[in-house]
């Protein structure tokens, strides 16, 4: 699913080293213009090379992906990225928090009114 | 080895962007990495890097993960020894004429002062090592301070003082040894490698001349010095 949708910058921010992480997990092994396609297909939008490298140096530097280049035919050589067992159970600890997260910030803004609790006293701060 | 310029990326933005990189002392290996990657994605995507990655200097600043040169010396520390050769060469060329002229040293102010130009031109780049990551900033600074020493040796030839020859010729002799030595086993020859190239490996000549260059120079100036008149 390719999208036009610009999401804000700051929930892709959190969101990025996941959403990379599970397309590498999909892949045997992926390349960074093709990481970016596949995220735009994915619905997160176009992510410019200026913030997926610094992101996927972030990775290696981390060994939660691994690397090697290839030539290219015809074309500029690759580098092609790979998931390690560390980036996948990374990625693994990671979702399931992130997923939990984000059901617990929906499920808050969807609450009427009434649900939310008042802060309580000793929470107030006193006035003058 | 790989040059920047030599790659399908502009070559401003990819000089500009290996410059930044290498100010923080990133390895060459990683900076031929980064070029090539931009190189390849530019070449995927059809966007030009300023559209990919924006600014080549603020780029290289967000790749703050790549890593560096072990021995993070600081600028000081690498330019101590060309400091110390160019003084060498600063009091080896007036003792040279004053050993064939049979007097005593007399140090030109314009020695003196082109010492204070490096001198000057080095704090610059301490004080500020961002300002001139620029590719033009760099060129006119280091032609300003070209032109300064160039100038002032030519023009100020009037002595600022007057030195025993035996003393004189033993000190730039020693800071002349000295800086090479110490370039020995200072200089980092840790060139920009292609990821898709064979590793380079520059000759043992090469480091050597490298090391050496001051008091080759210094010979070498020597040596045309003996065609010149006495003084």
């Amino acid at each position: 699913m390719s999208t036009t949708t610009t999401w804000p910058g700051d929930w892709l921010r959190g969101v990025l080293e996941m959403a990379v992480l599970r397309v590498l997990a999909n892949e045997p092994s992926s390349y960074g213009y093709a990481i970016s396609v596949a995220l735009d297909r994915n619905g997160l939008g176009t992510v410019k090379g200026g913030t997926l490298y610094p992101l996927l140096a972030r990775l290696e530097q981390a060994a939660h992906v691994e690397t090697r280049w290839e030539a290219g035919d015809g074309g500029p050589g690759r580098k092609y990225y790979t998931i390690t067992d560390s980036g996948r159970s990374h990625l693994e600890s990671a979702a399931a928090s992130w997923c939990a997260f984000a059901e617990t910030t929906a499920s808050f803004l969807r609450a009427e009114a009434p649900g939310i609790p008042a802060p309580s006293p000793a929470t107030t701060v006193p006035a003058g | 080895m790989l040059d920047p310029t030599k790659t399908t990326l502009p070559k401003q933005w990819a000089s500009e962007f290996a410059m930044a990189l290498r100010s923080r002392d990133v390895t060459g290996a990683a900076i031929g990495d980064a070029l090539r990657e931009a190189e390849a994605y530019c070449a995927d995507s059809g966007q030009a890097p300023l559209e990919a990655f924006g600014p080549a200097a603020a780029y290289a600043d967000s790749l703050t993960d790549l890593p560096t040169t072990a021995a993070h010396t600081s600028w000081a520390a690498r330019i101590a020894p060309s400091a110390l050769g160019l003084a060498g060469l600063t009091l080896a060329l007036p003792t040279f004429d004053a050993w064939r002229a049979g007097r005593s040293v007399q140090l030109p102010l314009g020695g003196l002062v082109t010492l204070l130009v490096i001198a000057a031109t080095v704090t610059v780049f301490l004080v500020w090592p961002r300002t001139f990551r620029r590719a033009v900033p760099f060129l006119i600074l280091v032609s300003l301070g070209m032109w300064g020493s160039v100038s002032a040796t030519a023009l100020l030839q009037q002595p600022v003082a007057t030195l025993p020859t035996v003393p004189s010729a033993l000190v730039a002799a020693g800071a002349l040894i000295g800086s090479g030595i110490w370039q020995m086993r200072t200089l980092d020859m840790d060139v920009i490698v292609d990821p898709l190239g064979p590793t380079p490996r520059p000759g043992r000549g090469f480091l050597l001349l490298t090391a050496w260059l001051l008091p080759i120079g210094t010979l070498v100036a020597m040596g045309i010095a003996m065609f010149a008149p006495v003084r």
